[in-house]
């Protein structure tokens, strides 16, 4: 199977979801569900993960603004900025799919080889419907909440480190920070959130469907996910990002 | 809170054990080339890719934030400085992180659950010299060499996204590089790498040979295998930073 296959095979598992979700075939039971088993199990790990970033961004920037410009007072605008247009959906991404997207590979190999997808087909019931179109709803809503919660949480973070150890006052932080976010980045977050997060369990679930038999099929299926879905969130990211880029100017 | 202590002091022994019984490497060195080979070869284009994408991204950013300010010019030292410093270690260590370290954990835990191991220890050999000591090092040493090869080609996809979009020509991007990444950042950049390899060859090797319970089994240990490699990586990041700084600070380095 060539690249171009599988992403046609990969559309069309997502054209099916969404087709799914917006004719109300999907129990909200499922959704919500799958909703507290995205959102609520990782919620720790990616405000963990995004704040020590945030702190570590703003070290970095404090050095490197020093080094050109000779003043430090644009830092927590700047790196906040860098926080919210990237790392933030672009780290809660990755921490979704390497923790769900995985198992949803993981599961669906596991399903195949037992040969219950034949079952469901058997039965005239969808699997594309029935699996993965609760858990494309409950990702793109949990991408964008997680990204957005551990935004906050990592500009508190962000502001204690600066004031700690960078000699901020809490006013001057603050203030670059409302002078240098504008609508435009919250609202590229947001696409960048749900559009990763849209994206994840159909290309893991496209894995989980074409493994091959045996148990190194269920392994090779899980790794095949983990790695073409962070692949395809970073080119989609650079894609997003060149696009704002090209409208901005 | 205990339990988790626990865990910690049995990752604190296995690296330990793995560490010391480097040795071990001369007697299985036939394994060792063979993975060596295997894992490297297998993640080059995962590392190419993620690098180019990771250092136009950041080039794309750089460019948005400094055109208001008129700096563009130095936009290719402040690039290629915040990228092998900071962002690109962490995201290249998380594509290697679900690569090399997932791939390595299912194989460990594949043969653990088809009882491979036990089948070796039967033999009268020893299943951590045999299978896990090679594995290690193959892992970790071909990190440290991706992660240093990602973050230099991670300079060329910043120089094209830049010539694409903001007109500024490859000779003045690289003439900033010289400037802005100053060996400082360079020793950074590769204890990043050094410290990300350890951390993610250990947590690989550790779950995949403690794999219990069939398939399903091998299923959790990959997930806790990414999930754990992620967390590490980013809390090792904040702690290597802040010790650089501390060394740097503290008198004439370099």
């Amino acid at each position: 199977m060539n690249a171009f296959q599988r992403a046609l095979d990969t559309v069309k598992i997502l054209l099916t979801s969404v087709n799914a979700l917006a004719r109300g075939r999907v129990p909200s039971r499922d959704i919500w569900k799958q909703l507290y088993e995205f959102g609520n199990s990782s919620i720790g790990i990616v405000v963990l993960c995004v704040t020590f970033m945030g702190i570590i961004l703003i070290s970095e920037y404090s050095f490197h603004m020093k080094l050109v410009i000779g003043n430090d007072s644009m830092i927590p605008g700047f790196a906040m900025i860098l926080l919210i247009r990237e790392l933030a959906p672009i780290v809660g991404a990755l921490l979704i799919t390497s923790k769900m997207g995985a198992s949803i590979a993981a599961e669906l190999a596991a399903m195949k080889n037992t040969e219950q997808i034949d079952a469901y087909r058997l039965l005239g019931l969808n699997i594309v419907e029935l699996y993965v179109a609760p858990r494309t709803l409950a990702s793109s809503v949990a991408a964008w909440s997680l990204a957005t919660i551990s935004l906050a949480i990592a500009i508190l973070g962000a502001w204690f480190s600066a004031v700690v150890f960078l000699n901020f006052s809490t006013g001057p932080f603050f203030q670059s920070l409302f002078i240098f976010v504008t609508a435009g980045d919250l609202i590229l977050m947001s696409i960048k959130a749900v559009v990763f997060g849209c994206c994840i369990p159909s290309i893991c679930a496209h894995y989980g469907l074409q493994a091959s038999f045996g148990a190194e099929g269920v392994g090779h299926a899980t790794t095949d996910a983990v790695v073409g879905t962070s692949i395809t969130v970073i080119v989609m990211d650079f894609v997003i990002t060149y696009l704002y880029a090209v409208l901005a100017s | 809170m205990i339990h988790r202590l626990e865990a910690l002091r049995e990752h604190l022994r296995f690296f330990w054990m793995l560490f010391i019984r480097l040795p071990e490497l001369f007697t299985e060195r036939r394994e060792f080339m063979r993975q060596f080979a295997d894992v490297g070869v297998r993640s080059l284009s995962t590392t190419v890719t993620a690098g180019i994408f990771t250092g136009a991204i950041m080039a794309l950013q750089f460019h948005l934030q400094l055109k208001d300010f008129g700096a563009e010019s130095v936009l290719g030292g402040l690039n290629t400085s915040g990228t092998i410093r900071e962002v690109g270690p962490i995201l290249i260590a998380f594509m290697l992180a679900g690569k090399v370290g997932a791939f390595t954990s299912a194989e460990l835990g594949t043969m653990k659950v088809t009882d491979q191991i036990q089948a070796v220890r039967c033999l009268g050999l020893d299943p951590i010299s045999f299978f896990v000591v090679p594995r290690f090092w193959a892992v970790a040493l071909n990190s440290i060499l991706l992660l240093v090869f990602g973050l230099v080609i991670s300079v060329l996809g910043g120089m094209i996204a830049v010539w694409m979009v903001a007109d500024i020509n490859p000779d003045q991007y690289l003439l900033m590089v010289e400037r802005f990444a100053t060996s400082e950042s360079i020793f950074l950049a590769v204890s990043k790498s050094v410290i990300f390899g350890l951390l993610m060859g250990h947590i690989c090797c550790a779950n995949g040979y403690w794999t219990e319970g069939g398939t399903q089994g091998v299923g959790l240990a990959v997930k806790k295998t990414a999930v754990q490699s992620m967390v590490a990586i980013v809390l090792a990041d904040f702690f290597i930073s802040w010790i650089v700084e501390i060394i740097v600070r503290s008198g004439d380095f370099l």
